[in-house]
């Protein structure tokens, strides 16, 4: 694999290219997915480590912080292996060694960073569950649009739109506050 | 907790860094003094940042799509399988061939029961079919926009083949694009529109020989000056390789009518003849290149 394929690979993840997202999984899943069942995972772990090895060398691209010495699949591979390792060890609380100790910069708390996918999924679940009317006024709320914006796109008056953008955000959050997977993650 | 207006409104302004140093604080305080309210505060934080329309989120969206589509035996994880298994098809490779030599081909039985046979006449069946469909649509009176398919379809099964071949080859003309699934779930631009009174395309169930009426109609609201855009509307097979080579299997202009105020009016129909299988439909600016909708439907 050459730098070409390198820079592809990290553009294609910067810039949400699904193609190449696609490929990277057909490339570098496979050797993940045999690591993690190898080492008391399931094809499920080895999605989540996988995904959260794409999206931690996303964050490090955006930050322009990150060059890679080796072919982008050695690299995702170690980054998932440590991530991994990490995960063992909190589950057993028993050293785990490693075998690649280089430094890649990714000293992020992974288990914060495994909870917040759990969240996204779970907000995305509740939020498919609103009334169509509330998905949109949200929509516009996360999207920093202004109340005079909402009020104009939904046809209300300024203050229904802030009504409206109060009940619908207390809505959502209490049909995720009554999921148990909610106080799962939260307690995690 | 129950959450009144004002605290609803505290929690949004502070979010937004909307406080004086001075209410901070002391929302702050609060917010030590009653855990509810602090988890409270974080529930609207993670919600404001986790379903932002943010390239972190769209690319959480695509990583979540593909790893559903993987199942127990992960993508391309054949490749070392198949090298086991050629062992054990050498033998039968041997034999075939042995067999082949010793008959001569036109004794060959023409039901198309080895392999060989079905590949060759799954490729001739497509040759046929598609004769047949010109016929069949040579036999309907032709209706302004009558659509030709053949080329860009998924094939209708063989009628040579094995009796479980037809489900196969139309199992797979229903396959998920997930290329244009994706796009149906994520927001295409950025939200300068909005689709309102949308009536979609329902699946439809016809013989073979019977066109369709395709009808899509909606309200589209934007700011956007689209009197002088040229839109078009796609529709495209499920293969892949349809969208990723942008062939669709039929376009058409479609008009826009400037009904209020920044909205526009769009009533697509069409007599179209399609064979079994799942299709999406994209309505693109055509001069900008930007996609406005993706749709699909079934022809069963």
């Amino acid at each position: 694999m050459d730098e070409s394929t390198n820079v592809r690979y990290l553009k294609g993840i910067a810039e949400n290219d699904y193609l190449v997202l696609q490929e990277i999984y057909k490339e570098s899943l496979p050797e993940v997915v045999k690591y993690v069942k190898q080492n008391s995972g399931t094809l499920d772990d080895a999605k989540d480590v996988f995904q959260e090895g794409i999206l931690a060398i996303y964050k490090k691209v955006v930050c322009n912080n990150l060059v890679l010495t080796t072919p982008f699949h050695v690299f995702l591979f170690i980054v998932c292996k440590r991530m991994w390792l990490k995960k063992i060890k909190r589950r057993s609380l028993k050293e785990v060694p490693f075998e690649h100790e280089e430094v890649f910069g990714f000293e992020d708390d992974y288990d914060e960073a495994f909870l917040k996918s759990r969240k996204w999924a779970l907000f995305n679940k509740k939020f498919k569950q609103l009334a169509e009317e509330c998905q949109k006024v949200l929509k516009m709320l996360f999207d920093k649009r202004s109340s005079k914006e909402i009020a104009e796109v939904m046809g209300y008056s300024e203050d229904y739109a802030k009504r409206k953008k109060y009940k619908c955000k207390i809505s959502l959050a209490e049909l995720i506050k009554s999921d148990p997977e909610y106080h799962y993650i939260i307690e995690s | 907790m129950a959450l009144n207006e004002e605290i609803y409104g505290k929690i949004q302004d502070y979010l937004a860094g909307g406080l004086s140093e001075q209410e901070r604080i002391a929302f702050e305080q609060m917010m030590n003094a009653d855990e509810a309210l602090a988890q409270e505060v974080a529930l609207h934080a993670d919600m404001e940042e986790l379903l932002a329309d943010s390239m972190e989120n769209k690319l959480r969206a695509s990583l979540q799509l593909l790893s559903n589509q993987v199942q127990e035996e992960p993508l391309g994880s054949g490749r070392s399988l198949s090298i086991k298994w050629l062992w054990l098809l050498i033998p039968v490779v041997l034999f075939a061939g042995w067999w082949l030599l010793k008959s001569p081909l036109q004794d060959q039985p023409s039901s198309g029961n080895i392999p060989r046979k079905i590949i060759m006449d799954s490729q001739e069946e497509a040759r046929d079919e598609s004769t047949e469909e010109t016929e069949i649509e040579e036999a309907i009176p032709k209706t302004e926009g009558l659509e030709e398919q053949q080329q860009q379809e998924p094939s209708l099964p063989s009628k040579t083949e094995k009796p479980s071949s037809p489900n196969r080859v139309i199992a797979a003309n229903f396959e998920p694009n997930p290329s244009l699934e994706f796009l149906m779930d994520n927001n295409l631009r950025s939200d300068d529109y909005e689709w309102t009174e949308t009536q979609l395309q329902k699946n439809v169930t016809k013989t073979a020989s019977e066109a369709f009426t395709f009808r899509f109609s909606g309200n589209l609201k934007t700011t956007a000056d689209l009197s002088k855009q040229q839109f078009k509307l796609h529709i495209f097979s499920n293969k892949p390789e349809a969208f990723e080579e942008f062939s669709p299997s039929a376009t058409h202009d479609l008009i826009l009518q400037s009904t209020a105020t920044d909205t526009y009016q769009i009533d697509f129909q069409k007599q179209m003849m399609l064979s079994p299988g799942l299709y999406y439909y994209l309505i693109e600016d055509f001069s900008e290149e930007q996609i406005y909708f993706v749709g699909k439907f079934e022809v069963r």
